[in-house]
């Protein structure tokens, strides 16, 4: 199963700890995470599915080139980071 | 174009003072001069600016352009290393200057009383030939953005939030632009945000060396990577990322 990491500050709007889940697409993957986690779910992705614009979702350390589909491939032991935007300075 | 200013040469002060520096392999007297006929424009200097553009000025960039609005606030002392407690209540940008002008007295410096917005970058980017931004809000990140994309100009992103912090260099139509990466912000941010100034003062340091690399062309500048820290149990990832073909700001590049 992949590995899906949040950021730390990620969780100060929303539950989102660190888990793992089956699936061979990012999509896949997400929508099992999300699955008893509706909440983190209308964070990550808009009603169409697709991810929202502040957020960035890596694949083993790639940004993902799909943000509307997530059909980037997964790997069994492929890490999912996901992190929004910051601008604290 | 920034401001005409003439080439100038190493003389014995900057030789003597840089001396450290000019050892590191592939820098020498070339990149030194490089730095001293650079200017460099730094959006605030909070904590993130603020040792931006101490570290820059004591490496001996010839001109900083500082563009920090409002006057001195207890709660910025944490952080603002450019601040003193007796300037309270007067505007932080003369603060910053005057603390770099006692490192560097023959440091030019353009002291902006005012945050970077839409009205302004245009004409803040055209004074630099390099950008480092370490705004708090969105809109001046997107508003500098937009400038140095338009002007070509590369631009150190640095950010953080608590004792999370992240760094790339941008450079228009080689790399990913602000906007490539977060099209819109979050809808929660807030303007005020929980902050050590160690966590400000670490990341502030690294966007401060990319300048350095970015002006001087030594070592490899952070171009098309996201590097992404966590002082909570100090680790750092380095993120892939790739411009966005259709991006509004600079996807026809």
């Amino acid at each position: 199963m992949a590995k899906v990491v949040f950021t730390k500050n990620l969780r100060e709007h929303i539950a989102c700890p660190e888990t793992s889940a089956p699936g061979a697409t990012v999509r896949e993957v997400l929508d099992a995470v999300f699955a008893s986690n509706d909440l983190l779910r209308g964070y990550v992705v808009d009603e169409r599915g697709a991810l929202r614009q502040h957020m960035n979702v890596f694949v083993d350390g790639a940004n993902v080139r799909d943000r509307v589909k997530l059909s980037d491939p997964v790997e069994t032991d492929s890490e999912i980071y996901v992190m929004q935007a910051l601008s604290g300075g | 174009m920034p401001t005409e200013r003439p080439s100038q040469d190493l003389n014995a002060r900057d030789r003597a003072v840089y001396e450290w520096q000019l050892w590191v392999p592939g820098y020498g007297e070339e990149g030194q001069r490089k730095l001293k006929n650079a200017s460099v424009l730094i959006s605030r200097c909070g904590g993130l600016g603020s040792p931006v553009a101490y570290e820059l000025a004591a490496a001996g960039v010839g001109r900083l352009i500082l563009a920090h609005g409002g006057n001195l606030k207890p709660s910025d002392l944490n952080r603002q290393i450019l601040m003193e407690d007796a300037w309270l209540g007067k505007p932080r940008v003369e603060c910053a200057a005057r603390k770099l002008k006692a490192l560097k007295p023959d440091l030019e410096i353009l002291a902006v009383p005012e945050n970077v917005s839409e009205e302004n970058a245009e004409r803040l980017v055209a004074e630099a030939d390099l950008v480092v931004d370490c705004a708090p809000l969105f809109e001046e990140r997107y508003a500098m953005n937009r400038q140095c994309v338009r002007q070509r100009k590369p631009l150190i992103e640095a950010s953080m939030y608590e004792l999370e912090w992240q760094l790339t260099t941008m450079h228009p139509g080689r790399t990913p632009c602000v906007a490539c990466l977060h099209p819109k912000k979050p809808e929660a941010w807030k303007r005020e945000f929980p902050v050590f100034g160690a966590v400000s003062g670490a990341v502030g340091c690294m966007a401060a060396m990319e300048a350095i690399k970015v002006l001087s062309g030594i070592g490899e500048p952070l171009y098309n990577i996201l590097l992404r820290g966590d002082l909570h149990d100090m680790s750092f990832r380095r993120l892939r990322i790739a411009r966005n073909p259709a991006c509004e700001v600079c996807g026809a590049l």
